[in-house]
């Protein structure tokens, strides 16, 4: 992952705890997804669809973006190609939840930050997992 | 004379093998005229066999030399001599082998008569035949150019020329470059021409641009070698499968969607599950919100999957309705009150407007309260709060009808989505932020109702005023 720069200078300012960002318009999946994470000792805040999500992404730079796919106004991959195009947000990785693996390509996810794609139904416990490899790799970075 | 006239004229057409004897016999027979040895056969014999050419040209020399013979040795005062042997026994040796003439070549007409005719039946036969096929050409739905190893074309049926656009009379021997505007056709025809020396078959898609849409058409190319020419004469089929492709792609949109809307509630319900059994759930109220969000989840998936079948049921016509002539008054009453509580949530007042008489239609009960549910349950996810839902049953077009109308002072939809509004899964971009849908309910609506009622459903909106559903089933089914 040496090609993502980390973000996570952002989160040792304001003490260990890395601030993540759950987009989902699914408003249960949005409710296990923050509180598994909080359990797990992460700060979430959270937004409902891609527009929401970018702007919030934008305003205040988490280290690490869950999205989902499928989402009114803008797409998880609209939103990853905008907040890649942002040089205050280019280097967020993010990790997708999505129902449709194969909407998908290798030439989507390379020009964005996603770090890793997850099919939905998915498990909590394999998504922290991820969220730690992801905020450690940008630890160690 | 007459004798004379006959040999003269058998002469004239006789064939060259002929010519010598025929001589001999006029100089011989004009003397012999007045003999009486000489019988009618004799000279009959004697014409024809010269008129027919003397038959094989084995028996027309035998004869020539029989002749050559008989005029060394005979003279004239032997022809005075009506009994002289010495004439008369060579000139019948003569009149024999030329009846075997006559009878081999009456044998060989009757032979070629027959030949002749039978090739005619088979000439008809195959003019039948090439007219036959020439019909299931031109029957054919799939287009059919036959191209020589020049590329011009040979043949055209009718479907090709109506999907090339050109003139059949006028287009063939025509290099077929001329004939068609599509280079990428022409181009498969030129390569299949020249692909080699043995027949061959090649089958590719291509698109073909036409007004309004373009179309997909599967190209068969059959290449027929000749050995004994350069290029190959080449058969080209073109199937256009255009509607296939949109229904392969109507299939998997479907496919598509469906695996994404029913992914959605079983990702809540895997979450919690796993939540619960991880222990993340700290204290009895959260295990019970878990265990109430896996409940409603697991219901909203049985729902999808019902609406799914039930839709996929009534488009393979497998749905059977079970058939009541009742009123539609107490049924969409019923979902009036079964609505209501989720209407007094979001403080939206729900009206019934009682008609003046009851409106007995032959429908599926079940499934008219399903249709009515539904239309009442989206007009109070899109009316904002403190709005107002009005539910109307009446007798229409002159009481052979049941109208039915769900009217709300909602969000109104925009123009351009009404046409699509009945669509499977089809949802309004703007509405999906104010609430969650699968865009199958409108659909189940109007199949409902149109496929098993033979009604008909419709919508007026206004954007920022509202919405009026309706539908109209016949109180009659099969018109009586």
């Amino acid at each position: 992952m040496a090609s993502k720069q980390p973000n996570i200078e952002a989160s040792r300012n304001r003490g260990a705890k890395a601030r993540i960002l759950i987009v989902d318009d699914e408003t249960y999946i949005q409710h296990v997804v923050s509180l598994k994470l909080s359990n797990a000792g992460f700060e979430v805040i959270t937004a409902s669809d891609g527009e929401e999500g970018l702007a919030t992404a934008i305003e205040q730079r988490p280290d690490l973006i869950i999205t989902d796919y499928q989402m009114p106004f803008l797409t998880g991959l609209e939103m990853c190609q905008r907040l890649k195009q942002n040089p205050a947000t280019a280097s967020i990785p993010v990790i997708m939840l999505t129902a449709r693996g194969f909407a998908l390509d290798d030439a989507d996810l390379r020009d964005v930050n996603i770090h890793k794609c997850l099919g939905k139904p998915f498990s909590p416990r394999e998504l922290v997992a991820c969220v730690c490899a992801a905020v450690g790799a940008k630890s160690a970075a | 004379m007459k004798l004379a006239w006959t040999i003269s004229l058998a002469t004239a057409v006789a064939g060259v093998v002929v010519v010598a004897a025929a001589a001999v016999l006029t100089g011989l027979l004009s003397s012999a005229a007045g003999v009486p040895g000489w019988t009618p056969l004799l000279i009959q014999a004697l014409s024809a066999a010269v008129l027919c050419g003397a038959g094989g040209l084995g028996l027309g020399w035998v004869i020539e030399q029989q002749l050559a013979r008989l005029r060394a040795t005979v003279s004239v005062s032997d022809i005075a001599d009506a009994s002289n042997t010495k004439l008369l026994a060579p000139l019948e040796a003569i009149a024999r082998l030329h009846l075997d003439v006559i009878d081999q070549l009456s044998g060989d007409c009757r032979t070629v008569r027959s030949q002749v005719r039978q090739t005619e039946i088979r000439k008809h036969l195959a003019e039948t035949e090439v007219q036959h096929l020439s019909d299931v050409l031109h029957s054919l739905r799939d287009a059919v150019l036959v191209t020589n190893e020049f590329n011009e074309l040979v043949m055209a049926n009718e479907a090709a020329a109506s999907l090339f656009d050109f003139n059949r009379e006028d287009a063939i021997s025509k290099p077929v470059g001329k004939v068609l505007r599509e280079a990428e056709i022409i181009g498969l025809i030129s390569e299949a021409a020249v692909a080699g020396s043995s027949s061959s078959r090649k089958h590719t898609e291509c698109l073909l641009q036409r007004d309004p849409e373009p179309l997909n058409v599967e190209v068969s190319l059959s290449s027929l070698a000749d050995p004994t020419r350069e290029g190959a004469s080449v058969v080209t089929i073109l199937h256009d499968i255009t509607q296939e492709r949109q229904v392969s792609r109507m299939k998997n949109e479907f496919v598509s969607k469906a695996s994404h809307e029913l992914r959605t509630p079983l990702s809540s319900i895997k979450a919690y599950v796993e939540m619960l059994l991880d222990g993340e759930a700290r204290d009895e109220n959260s295990r019970r919100e878990f265990y109430e969000i896996i409940q409603h989840e697991a219901e909203r998936l049985g729902r999808m999957i019902d609406n799914m079948l039930n839709i996929s049921r009534i488009e393979a016509g497998m749905i059977s309705a079970n058939w009541e002539h009742v009123d539609l008054v107490p049924i969409a009453q019923e979902a009036v009150e079964l609505l209501r509580p989720q209407a007094a949530e979001r403080k939206i007042k729900i009206t019934f407007q009682r008609p003046h008489q009851a409106c007995h239609a032959d429908v599926d009960k079940d499934m008219m309260k399903q249709v009515i549910t539904n239309l009442i349950s989206n007009s109070i996810k899109y009316t904002p709060e403190g709005g107002r839902v009005t539910v109307a049953p009446d007798l229409t077009d002159c009481d052979r009808s049941v109208i039915v109308s769900v009217t709300d002072t909602g969000l109104g939809i925009p123009p351009d989505s009404l046409p699509k509004l009945f669509s499977k899964f089809y949802r309004v971009d703007k509405h999906e932020r104010v609430a969650k849908g699968t865009g199958l309910g409108l659909n189940l609506v109007k199949q409902i109702v149109e496929a098993v009622h033979k009604g008909e459903v419709g919508v007026e909106s206004e954007v920022g005023k509202g919405s009026r559903f309706w539908f109209i089933v016949p109180c009659r089914q099969g018109g009586s």
